[in-house]
């Protein structure tokens, strides 16, 4: 009888939690209802930024927005429809092969939208962008505004007001604008807690004016021993201003010695839970990441096929098989080794942790230092101020991940951090084509990406503006990119190398750096991958003249379009355009370029022709 | 486009299907249906959709005749979406081939037959489908059948660029030379930008990656104004790439002025603290 009730009460509850699920379903069926739009006036706008403060930043616009006499007037609602990361691209996927995709969404990477593709969901921004946004007129400019960007701003076309030129919304197969950024993420940074810093650095005071000093420091302090370096960096003396003051480690060598020192206090402590740095599988909060680019910038000269383009992944693997880089290599041998290194603060196990438990372990203060990017600075900031307790609170000190300065370890091989130049601005958003509310989506585009909105939204949000002149949070201003360094493609990077190569760099590289293998292991497993004719570097060869050829076809495809769109005189087809779209087409033909460099490197023996 | 963004083809397929009722319903092929049905075809197409166009457009050509108001629109658009549709095959390929060839022939403007003669070029040129021959013979007969019947600059550059290019494929020194032949010939010619730029970093590439002379491939880069660099994105790229030339080649001065401009025009250039580097190298062997 009783496991009679028992039964009946689960059958209940599920049937309860079945019905709450269909009511929901038909609910935002029936208010939200996709296709671009509904009867009652609806835009949607998808993304996927979850992260604290952003979802809040939109609305504010949108709420801005909603206030607009033309907007009240037309009936017209905008609501955000945020969807997570990871579903994110198969949630469009099926809603664009079905016609009732959101009317606003973040261009992502989609397999759908990939060659010419993009074009028969979203639309053309080409004529739009070229006239200037009507409310950098009509609305005023924020209070204390310098007055930059100038008089003339308002006259501006609406592709020059943005700080990166519109160059994130800009299809390079399609040789025209797709998207509209609306804001900038931010480069990655070392995040510290304030308060441990403090502590700490008492701590570390302490021991350096010990006699003698603890056998854990004297072990950090540089030296040479049969050859090899040990310790990090020369002896610091009492008088050093960085152990008085509060600022984060300004060179590497002192990193490594914050980080030991914070193990150090946490065993004197009795904090078993404390950890110097909060990583986790997520690569940016995965701190030799960051460095990886640094260390592995020796290369170009010998690497890259055309002096000055930099290395691209076709080159990394052609680079290896030529010879002009090995895993002997010293760059790539002290990259491992400082990698390794810096992994013994990491908490145990942090291969198997993910982006949020490495964040709620540094909010919780178990964590001295959490790498990441602008994205999560917002969510940091308030986890850290909104601790339950007043004492756990922390102030968050945000700085660049510090290279070694003369002297140190690993100077010889970090003469320049990595330009953050190249970062373009985030959040794309690209219009529907099938939008039943066109020209209100564009409307709202130009509304939340004229300076004062798009100012007073991102300071909302947490990230960096997308438009130029706009500015950040001032606790954001750490984030602006810096362009100085050395550009990043001059570096080897595996991130896009053919999949089979990827795939095991990757896999190979964390079981490395956790210490599971050791690096003659590693280098005997990546030599016979990168050995495999037709894993390694034959397929290599293959799928990137396979990739040329496919670039050139949807080259062809999108000069017909532009041909036809000229001769139905619908659109006056720029020159410029055609020259890029005809010399991208020659220099990429049917991967007749690779097949010559093939020709450079192997004389006359035949290109590989397996089938991959 | 404004406008013709909003046409979506949800609504396009609805027209398609209609036009495709329409005609089964024994309403004809009168002018008007012919029309609707291009427009139709021709919406499609400028959202890339070559499939749905080949559906809608390929019954056309049978329709019309030289002469015809519609006809040189009909058949290219239907060549165009028959050329595109994927997956390749053998049929689509032929049936895009015979109609851009009843273009050349029933077409008078000299134009138009080079835009059409380009494009057959191009069919046969590649590889459109597994086992598709390549007949390198007629995509030369028809790349230098468009570069006689041009007279607009942009086709005659495309049909002497292509011709180029075809004669680089056979990755042999005899091929390479009869390319920069055509290439410098055109380069003496083409004044207008953007078509003089792209003459000659095209030329300067042949002269880089397949003749090996640093030189000469320098000479036609330095030619190449900055401001109509075919990658526009990467005009800081090829400005230090140019630069790295110039010090290869010991025109230091040349380098300095290259990569002050670096300085200068691209504040958020990633090649800044390179090329200030540089200049400091340089200037200190000075």
């Amino acid at each position: 009888m009783r496991r009679f009730r028992l039964n009946t009460i689960a059958l209940i509850i599920v049937l309860a939690a079945f019905a709450f699920s269909l009511y929901r379903v038909v609910k935002l069926q029936h208010f939200d209802s996709a296709g671009g739009g509904d009867a009652d006036g609806l835009i949607r706008v998808a993304h996927w930024q979850l992260e604290p403060g952003f979802r809040e930043g939109l609305q504010w616009a949108i709420d801005r927005y909603h206030e607009l006499p033309h907007v009240r007037e037309s009936g017209i609602r905008v609501k955000q429809t945020p969807i997570p990361e990871k579903i994110y691209n198969q949630f469009m996927n099926v809603n664009l092969i079905s016609g009732t995709a959101p009317d606003l969404a973040v261009k992502g990477q989609t397999r759908l939208i990939q060659g010419n593709h993009a074009a028969r969901f979203y639309a053309n921004l080409g004529d739009y962008i070229e006239s200037p946004n009507p409310y950098n007129r009509l609305l005023p400019l924020p209070d204390g505004h310098r007055g930059t960007p100038g008089e003339n701003w308002a006259d501006l076309p609406w592709r020059e007001t943005f700080a990166d030129g519109m160059r994130s919304g800009f299809d390079p197969v399609l040789e025209d604008f797709y998207a509209v950024p609306i804001s900038t993420p931010g480069p990655l940074r070392l995040f510290y807690n304030q308060t441990l810093m403090i502590e700490v650095k008492a701590f570390l005071r302490e021991a350096i004016a010990a006699e003698p000093q603890p056998e854990w420091l004297q072990k950090m302090w540089l030296k040479k021993e049969t050859g090899a370096n040990s310790g990090c960096l020369p002896p610091l003396t009492l008088e050093d201003p960085w152990l008085r003051d509060r600022s984060a480690p300004p060179t590497l060598g002192r990193l490594f010695l914050y980080c030991e020192a914070v193990r150090q206090y946490a065993e004197v402590t009795g904090q078993p839970l404390l950890v110097p740095i909060s990583a986790s599988d997520y690569g940016p909060s995965n701190l030799p990441n960051l460095y990886r680019a640094v260390f592995l910038s020796a290369f170009v000269h010998e690497t890259d096929f055309e002096p000055g383009s930099g290395i691209s992944p076709f080159e990394v693997v052609v680079g290896w098989e030529s010879g002009a880089w090995s895993f002997d290599s010293p760059e790539m041998v002290a990259y491992f080794r400082f990698a390794q290194e810096l992994a013994q603060y990491f908490p145990a196990g942090f291969q198997g942790l993910g982006r949020e438990q490495a964040q709620r372990r540094f909010v919780l203060g178990n964590a001295a230092i959490i790498s990441s990017g602008g994205w999560d600075a917002s969510g940091i900031f308030s986890g850290a101020r909104n601790r339950d307790r007043v004492e756990d609170r922390f102030t968050v000190i945000v700085a660049d991940a510090p290279l070694a300065e003369e002297g140190e370890r690993w100077a010889e091989y970090m003469e320049d951090p990595i330009s953050e130049g190249a970062l373009f601005s985030g959040v794309p958003l690209a219009v529907n084509k099938q939008s039943d509310h066109f020209e209100m989506a564009i409307d709202f585009l130009r509304f939340i990406t004229s300076l004062p909105i798009n100012e007073g939204m991102n300071k909302r949000t947490g990230w960096l503006p997308s438009v130029e002149g706009a500015r950040p949070q001032a606790r954001m201003e750490p984030f602006m990119p810096d362009p100085e360094g050395i550009p990043g493609n001059f570096a080897l990077n595996f991130d896009h190398t053919k999949a089979s190569i990827r795939n095991i760099w990757w896999g190979q590289s964390k079981l490395l750096i956790s210490g599971e293998i050791d690096y003659a292991t590693f280098r005997e497993r990546m030599r016979e991958t990168l050995s495999d004719p037709r894993q390694g570097v034959y397929g290599n060869w293959v799928s990137e003249a396979r990739r040329a050829a496919d670039q050139s076809r949807a080259l062809d495809r999108t000069f017909s379009v532009l041909t036809l769109r000229a001769m139905e005189g619908e659109a006056a087809v720029e020159a410029a355009q055609k020259g890029s779209l005809l010399y991208r087409s020659l220099v990429s033909d049917e991967g007749i370029q690779i097949r010559q460099w093939w020709r450079r490197l192997h004389g006359d023996e035949p290109f590989p022709s397996f089938l991959e | 486009m404004a406008e013709g963004c909003k046409r979506t083809p949800g609504t396009l397929i609805l027209a398609g299907l209609v036009l495709l009722l329409l005609s089964g319903c024994g309403l004809g092929w009168q002018a008007g249906r012919i029309e609707a049905r291009l427009e139709a075809g021709l919406e499609l197409l400028q959202v890339y959709d070559f499939d749905g166009a080949h559906a809608v457009l390929s019954p056309l050509p049978e329709h019309l005749e030289p002469g015809d108001e519609d006809w040189e629109r009909g058949w290219y658009a239907a060549a165009v979406a028959a050329w595109h549709k994927a997956p390749g095959s053998a049929a689509r390929i032929g049936e895009a081939t015979t109609l851009l060839t009843g273009l050349v022939e029933g077409t008078t403007d000299p134009d138009r037959r080079a835009r059409y003669a380009l494009d057959l070029g191009r069919i046969h040129e590649v590889e459109d489908y597994p086992d598709d021959w390549r007949d390198w013979e007629e995509a030369r007969h028809w790349y230098e059948q468009a570069r006689e019947w041009a007279t607009d600059e942009a086709l005659a550059v495309e049909a002497c660029l292509r011709l180029a290019q075809l004669h680089l494929q056979k990755l042999d020194d005899a091929g390479t030379t009869a390319a920069l032949g055509i290439v410098r010939e055109m380069a003496r010619t083409v004044e207008t930008e953007p078509w003089h730029s792209t003459v000659m970093m095209y030329l300067g590439e042949i002269e880089a990656s397949y003749a090996g002379d640093n030189a000469a491939a320098l000479q036609a880069f330095l030619n190449v104004k900055p401001e109509f660099y075919p990658v526009r994105s990467r005009t800081d790229g090829f400005i230090w790439r140019r630069a790295l030339m110039c010090v290869e080649a010991g025109r230091h001065e040349e380098a300095i002025e290259q990569l002050e401009s670096i300085l200068h025009g691209f504040p958020r250039s990633v090649y800044r603290t390179v090329a200030r580097r540089k200049i400091e190298d340089l200037e200190a062997g000075r």
